[in-house]
């Protein structure tokens, strides 16, 4: 049908953009802080299950101070015996996109199985493949592992290399490189 | 192709046109001169009301090859339709060109014309002398000679400043041939706004006189009436400990402003009242109260209701009209003022979720399109998310589907979880639950919603299909949920806009659009034949907007003479008043 004035019926979809002119711009999120801890009672994780991401057999001081864990290289680590414990290390997200390492307990050949080690190491495991929730059951002394009843969706896993996940993890002044670092300083009570 | 200056733009005419008018608030408006300058010749013409209604058509050339511009088209359309011309082919209105430019920044001189003209540093305009002459001219005759000279001059004189101006904003905001278009598209939906505001909405005017006489008594009624169940009001006035008291006897927990006082604006009342349905009434109370302290309703000798509609005025490019003024802006019950006139039947069409096919569609999100094209997208996000079981439906789970209602609805604004849990009745908990649900479900849709908030906070234009705009101005407080919220709120009003020209031009006639619906009105024997041409060109534009093969639903509640408009949200007020006239005229 024509308009009153000889038009042709309205047809705007040559000139239709179909767009909100927000595509060219480009972010990515900036990821400040990773912690280095096992995964909170209450959160569901995931691993990141790829051998370019896995760091076996870390030594990791923790000075119970409530501050950052240090990681050792392995010829100082061999000098401090059991204050520092071997880890493995993978990056893990929750569903709250919280990127984060999870040193995963070792158990050495020899060494009496721990349940809470057991049970910690099968829930790594199983996160490597699904998102599970890791939660203390101290009257039976172990981890228990739940899994959801329904499908969660696969996590957005961050553009971005282990050593990166690893130097803002622990940064410089986080890695015992050297005899004299403060912290082993404080652990043989020199400050 | 771009176009700078008035000589490359692709017409052999261009008109810049002014016109004055009066007439009485409601009533369509009687012309007083028009003056028309042709810009690339420079000609000047001048007609005084005599010699235009002499007139079958506009004493220059408004077809195809011609370009009409105006500054807020639609009033000069207004003389147009009281002398019973066609409008114009090509139409750039100056107003609505310049809000879309503008849009989002601070103009510290307004965006009326003398406003726009200073924003491009032309300052030579006295809007005393302006507001002066307007009043000469409401005063609707006899002038004398001088002041009929005095009234052209006026006139011309903002003929002359809109040339200026059109050459100013082509100066600085050349145009593509795709702009031009758009800005035609505007100009086209401004002439549909004048046929809406020239045609209005046809009102009881027995009982709308009733009420206006018997209004204080009325009020007075009302309070008493709703109440009862209240106890909040002593004296017609609301008193807030009276308040207090009542929401501790029904146990509920009201939000509170910093200073520990009660929360009493219209949205906080808004969003407790669906979460407490006991305070609808209450609600419904305050908003009469506050919106119709006396009834503004402008209704012309014809009863209907007319006032402008004020196209482009909000930042999604939504009409703004007045809210005591139109009768859509004014309490739900009030609508039942509109009726039918004896012969003809009104229909009232809308976009069914308008906003989750938009979102759907623009952000690419399969998932979020097929839980819209399921029909009931609410029950389908229900199902993705794993909350109901395939197959569920509205029936079968009520409590689930409606808590995913307020979950969908609320991320197109940015709620809160906490807001999402208050309106749901849902723990907060669970609100946060299914938030994060919708993110894993409907992922493709807010990465689309994230980039539209980091570029719209960092002042990158964002604009809609057809090419409305907003930009983040300097100086200007910026809200993450203004960029949320505005792609589907200005896509939204833009399908509608492209509904209207459609629709008028098919030949059904709009009496007003309503946010993402509109009233039509017809005679008896053909509202079920325009319904279904309505419908159809809603849902064809609704395409335009959406992409080709995607539609958006369109519902149709269409009432015949002698029944009234019953908004389902007013009814109960509306009997009561209606009762109380009763007894006042016996």
């Amino acid at each position: 049908m024509a308009s009153e004035n000889g038009n042709p019926p309205f047809d705007p979809s040559r000139f239709a953009m179909p767009s909100t002119g927000a595509e060219e711009f480009g972010t990515r999120k900036i990821r400040s802080a990773i912690t280095t801890d096992k995964p909170g009672k209450m959160e569901w994780v995931r691993v990141f299950d790829h051998k370019d991401y896995f760091l076996p057999g870390a030594a990791l001081l923790d000075l119970q101070d409530g501050g950052r864990k240090y990681l050792v290289v392995p010829e100082i680590a061999a000098q401090l015996g059991d204050d520092v414990k071997l880890y493995n290390i993978a990056p893990a997200l929750t569903r709250q996109d919280k990127l984060f390492l999870w040193p995963c307990p070792i158990i050495r050949p020899g060494e009496t199985p721990n349940q809470w080690h057991v049970t910690h190491i099968a829930a790594f495991e199983a996160s490597k493949s699904g998102w599970i929730r890791m939660k203390s059951n101290r009257a039976c002394g172990y981890y228990d592992i739940i899994e959801p009843e329904k499908i969660m969706p696969e996590p957005d896993w961050p553009d971005m290399s282990f050593a990166d996940m690893l130097q803002i993890a622990f940064n410089d002044d986080h890695i015992i490189d050297r005899d004299d670092h403060p912290a082993l300083r404080r652990l043989k009570g020199g400050m | 192709m771009i176009y700078h200056a008035c000589h490359e733009l692709p017409f052999t005419q261009i008109h810049i046109v002014d016109t004055e008018f009066f007439g009485d608030d409601g009533d369509q408006k009687a012309p007083v001169c028009l003056v028309v300058r042709e810009l690339l010749s420079g000609n000047v013409n001048r007609y005084w009301m005599d010699e235009l209604r002499q007139m079958n058509q506009p004493p220059f050339d408004i077809g195809a090859d011609a370009l009409f511009v105006a500054f807020f088209a639609s009033a000069e359309f207004s003389v147009f339709l009281a002398l019973g011309w066609d409008l114009p082919a090509n139409i750039f209105d100056c107003h609505a060109e310049f809000r879309c430019q503008t849009n989002g920044k601070t103009l510290p001189f307004g965006n009326g014309q003398v406003g726009a003209l200073q924003y491009f540093g032309i300052t030579d305009v006295d809007q005393n002398a302006k507001d002066d002459m307007r009043q000469c001219i409401l005063t609707g005759g006899p002038w004398s000679p001088d002041e009929r000279l005095a009234i052209l001059d006026y006139c011309q004189s903002d003929v002359d400043g809109l040339g200026r101006l059109f050459s100013a904003m082509l100066n600085r905001w050349p145009l593509k041939s795709i702009d031009l278009e758009q800005a035609l598209a505007r100009g086209r939906y401004v002439a549909t706004v004048a046929r809406m505001e020239f045609r209005g909405v046809p009102i009881d005017v027995e009982i709308l006189n009733l009420m206006r006489n018997n209004w204080h008594h009325l009020k007075q009624a009302l309070i008493k009436e709703t109440d009862q169940a209240y106890g909040v009001y002593e004296q017609g006035s609301f008193r807030t400990h009276l308040f207090e008291r009542y929401l501790t006897t029904q146990d509920i927990a009201w939000p509170r402003l910093p200073s520990g006082e009660l929360q009493l604006d219209r949205d906080t009342f808004k969003m407790m009242a669906l979460r407490y349905p006991q305070l609808a009434n209450l609600r419904e109370l305050r908003k009469t109260l506050a919106e119709m302290r006396e009834i503004k309703l402008t209704v012309g000798c014809d009863g209907r209701n007319r006032t402008l509609l004020s196209p482009f005025q909000s930042k999604t490019g939504r009409n703004q009209p007045s809210t005591t003024k139109f009768i859509f802006g004014l309490p739900a019950w009030a609508r039942s003022l509109i009726k039918p006139e004896p012969g003809t039947a009104l229909a009232y069409l809308d976009f069914s979720s308008q906003e989750i096919a938009i979102a759907a569609c623009l952000s690419n999100d399969e998932a979020l399109w097929e839980a819209y094209a399921s029909g009931d997208p609410y029950i389908q996000f229900a199902i993705n998310a794993g909350l109901a079981p395939i197959g569920a439906t509205k029936e079968s789970h009520e409590v689930v589907r409606d808590a995913c209602k307020v979950i969908m609805l609320g991320v197109q604004y940015g709620m809160s979880a906490y807001g999402m849990g208050q309106k749901a009745s849902l723990h907060v908990l669970e609100a946060e639950d299914l938030l994060q649900s919708h993110k894993d479900v409907y992922r493709t849709f807010w990465r689309w919603a994230d980039q539209n908030v980091n570029a719209g906070l960092a002042g990158v234009e964002l604009h809609t299909v057809f090419g409305w705009k907003i930009r983040a101005g300097k100086g200007r407080d910026v809200k993450e949920n203004t960029f949320l919220n505005w792609p589907m709120q200005a896509n939204g009003a833009e399908m509608l806009r492209l509904a209207c020209i459609a629709l008028e031009e098919a030949g059904i006639s709009i009496c007003a659009p309503v946010h993402d619906a509109i009233l039509i009105e017809a005679p008896l024997e053909k509202i079920d034949t325009h319904v279904a041409q309505a419908t159809s060109i809603m849902q064809m534009a609704s395409e335009w907007v959406l992409g080709t093969g995607r539609q958006c639903r369109v519902d149709a509640k269409i009432v015949r003479w002698p029944d009234r408009y019953i908004d389902g949200r007013g009814a109960n007020m509306w009997s009561f008043i209606q009762s109380r006239l009763g007894e006042e005229v016996a």
